[in-house]
């Protein structure tokens, strides 16, 4: 195999047209990767295969917030989930003086998945911790997925279910504690 | 030393945080503006080219939901788009190959011109009694027979043929051009519109010999190739933006998503999907709608005894212009009752219908198709779509044609659905975010 075709760890590097490979951006596919890479280690899309992380990545949207912006507030309703690809994020519950911190959301977690299933008010606020990138994935692309790769969205609302029912036992337990 | 006061949202001191949001709210402002602007002078300066990218628009929007059908049933999304393109190309083609056969060339134009002018005058002097020198009229006649005479010496007018004109129909009339002779009927009421005119023919230049005739047969089709040659080099445009806004799968979206600060960006998620539900819906159910008018009125007025030709060129007009309320009923009963005005031979499948009565059918027929579209096509098919007030349909067709000519008039309606739907989800969205 020609030297030119590995690259230093041994791997194969993705052929290069010669006419038009420098022109098409080496620098979008690199950023696609690497959002695959990240929604690959969100526990929602976990079961996905790299093609059907390929079609959700097609359909995420990037934002990137500085220290202190909101990602989303309390009792607005919430129409998409984010995943941290860097960055902190503290969930937080605006009070009459100063702001109640519940937890801090690091790379690859999620948040505000509540309202992939509906536009009920959010719970909390999001706010960055520092400069922050998330990937914005919203509720009507999700209901474009069932309409168009059904399997796909099976396996993501599978899994939402899942970890929903996970927070809700989690919950269950915490107030059996309390009560105990 | 004085402390340095906090902003709750960024942790930043307050000045320094105001400072930002009032440079930000600047910027924003000023490039919204020249946006707006840019968009509104390429607009203007494009005009001619609005109404082939909207149509490419609105194709691309009608068939997304298909492209979406394709993709569950296992049809990858290139084939899609390839097979929606192909049929998309093909119903073009045949619609201007079938619409081309439809349009009257120069002979059929004269001749339907010479029978529309004698049927025309015909039935006028049957009405008001005044077939016969020594008839004296209806009662109508009698009191109104000036004004309308002088409004059938202005129909006469714009249909009657001029002396090049009556030349080229001599020339027809005996075989012209590799066409087939004009029929001896339509002759005689060539010359009995000369003879018994209701005025006189218009004047011309005397000077104008047979050579002059016949140029002048000929220079319509140069200009016809060259103004066909302007048309697709025009129209191109439609298939074009057809095919990319299949292709493009959301990126122009996620592209001015992404220019939304990080506070707006989920109310304009939000309003976009609405949006785009609410038009969708709107576009969908309108299409469907005048497909359904369009059928009605082709099976009606083949039923009440019209040429098949004529009723699909005349249901067809009228079903699309039934977007535009009004519109379609008016076209409908206008070629409708021209048509039944010049019909010789009406046979219909109902006994009672005859080329006399013919009018009153077509009459029939377009309150039958007003009364369907009513009662069943649009609250089942169009159903909750946006409702506009007949003050702002008036006004948006007159002003669109003001503005964009038959673009304008034809867009006016959609434009104005749009821009309700936008400010009004707008409006109700930003509200639910607290924002205003």
């Amino acid at each position: 195999m020609a030297n030119d075709m590995v690259d230093q760890s041994g791997n194969l590097k993705k052929p290069v047209n010669p006419f038009w490979g420098s022109i098409a951006s080496k620098f979008k596919f690199a950023k696609a990767i690497d959002n695959i890479e990240v929604l690959k280690l969100c526990p929602i899309f976990a079961r996905l295969s790299v093609k059907e992380l390929k079609k959700v990545s097609a359909l995420i949207y990037e934002r990137s917030y500085q220290a202190g912006e909101y990602l989303f507030e309390k009792e607005q309703p919430g129409t998409a989930m984010f995943i941290i690809k860097t960055g902190q994020v503290k969930i937080v519950v605006p009070g009459n003086e100063s702001e109640t911190e519940l937890a801090t959301i690091y790379p690859e977690d999620f948040l505000g998945e509540l309202a992939l299933l509906d536009d009920t008010p959010r719970s909390a606020s999001a706010k960055a911790a520092e400069k922050t990138e998330a990937l914005a994935f919203f509720r009507e692309d999700l209901g474009e997925l069932v309409q168009t790769y059904p399997v796909i969205a099976v396996k993501i609302m599978r899994d939402l279910a899942i970890i929903i029912g996970q927070r809700l036992k989690a919950a269950n337990e915490q107030l059996t504690a309390r009560e105990q | 030393m004085l402390p340095i006061i906090l902003e709750r949202r960024t942790n930043q001191p307050v000045h320094r945080v105001s400072t930002r949001i009032l440079t930000r709210r600047i910027v924003f402002t000023v490039a919204a503006a020249v946006a707006v602007l840019t968009i509104v002078g390429l607009v203007w300066a494009l005009s001619p080219i609005v109404l082939p990218f909207i149509i490419g628009t609105l194709f691309a929007y009608i068939c997304t939901p298909l492209l979406n059908v394709f993709t569950r049933r296992g049809i990858p999304r290139g084939a899609g788009i390839l097979l929606l393109f192909a049929v998309f190309f093909a119903a073009v083609t045949l619609i201007i190959n079938q619409l081309g056969s439809f349009i009257p060339d120069e002979r059929d134009r004269l001749v339907l011109r010479t029978r529309f002018q004698y049927k025309l005058n015909e039935r006028y002097r049957d009405y008001m009694g005044i077939g016969t020198p020594d008839q004296k009229g209806t009662f109508v006649y009698q009191y109104l027979g000036t004004d309308l005479d002088e409004f059938m010496e202005n129909i006469n007018g714009m249909l009657r043929l001029n002396k090049d004109e009556q030349y080229l129909f001599i020339k027809y009339r005996e075989g012209f051009k590799g066409r087939p002779p004009i029929r001896d009927q339509y002759y005689e009421y060539f010359q009995k519109n000369i003879e018994r005119p209701l005025v006189a023919v218009e004047h011309v230049p005397a000077d104008r010999d047979k050579g002059n005739g016949a140029a002048i047969s000929e220079q319509p089709a140069q200009s016809r190739l060259s103004s066909m040659m302007a048309g697709i080099k025009i129209w191109i445009i439609t298939p074009l933006v057809f095919l990319f806004l299949l292709i493009d799968n959301g990126e122009i979206k996620r592209f001015f998503i992404g220019l939304v600060p990080n506070r707006y960006f989920e109310v304009s998620l939000a309003v976009f999907d609405k949006v785009n539900r609410a038009i969708g819906n709107y576009l969908r159910g309108i299409l469907i709608e005048c497909s359904l008018v369009a059928t009605a009125y082709i099976v009606l007025f083949s039923l009440i005894g019209f040429e098949i030709k004529m009723a699909v060129l005349i249901g067809l007009f009228a079903g699309l212009a039934n977007a535009i309320p009004l519109l379609g009923l008016g076209i409908a009963m206008v070629a409708g009752s021209a048509y039944a005005l010049i019909a010789e031979n009406v046979t219909s499948v109902l006994p009672f219908i005859t080329a006399d009565n013919l009018i009153l059918a077509v009459a029939g027929c377009v309150l039958i198709v007003m009364m369907m579209d009513n009662g069943i096509f649009q609250p089942f098919v169009v159903g909750g779509a946006v409702k506009l007030h007949p003050l702002a349909v008036f006004v948006g067709i007159i002003g669109g044609s003001m503005m964009f000519g038959m673009a304008g008039l034809i867009l006016a309606i959609p434009t104005i659905v749009v821009v309700k739907e936008m400010v009004f989800t707008l409006f109700s969205e930003l509200k639910d975010y607290y924002i205003i």
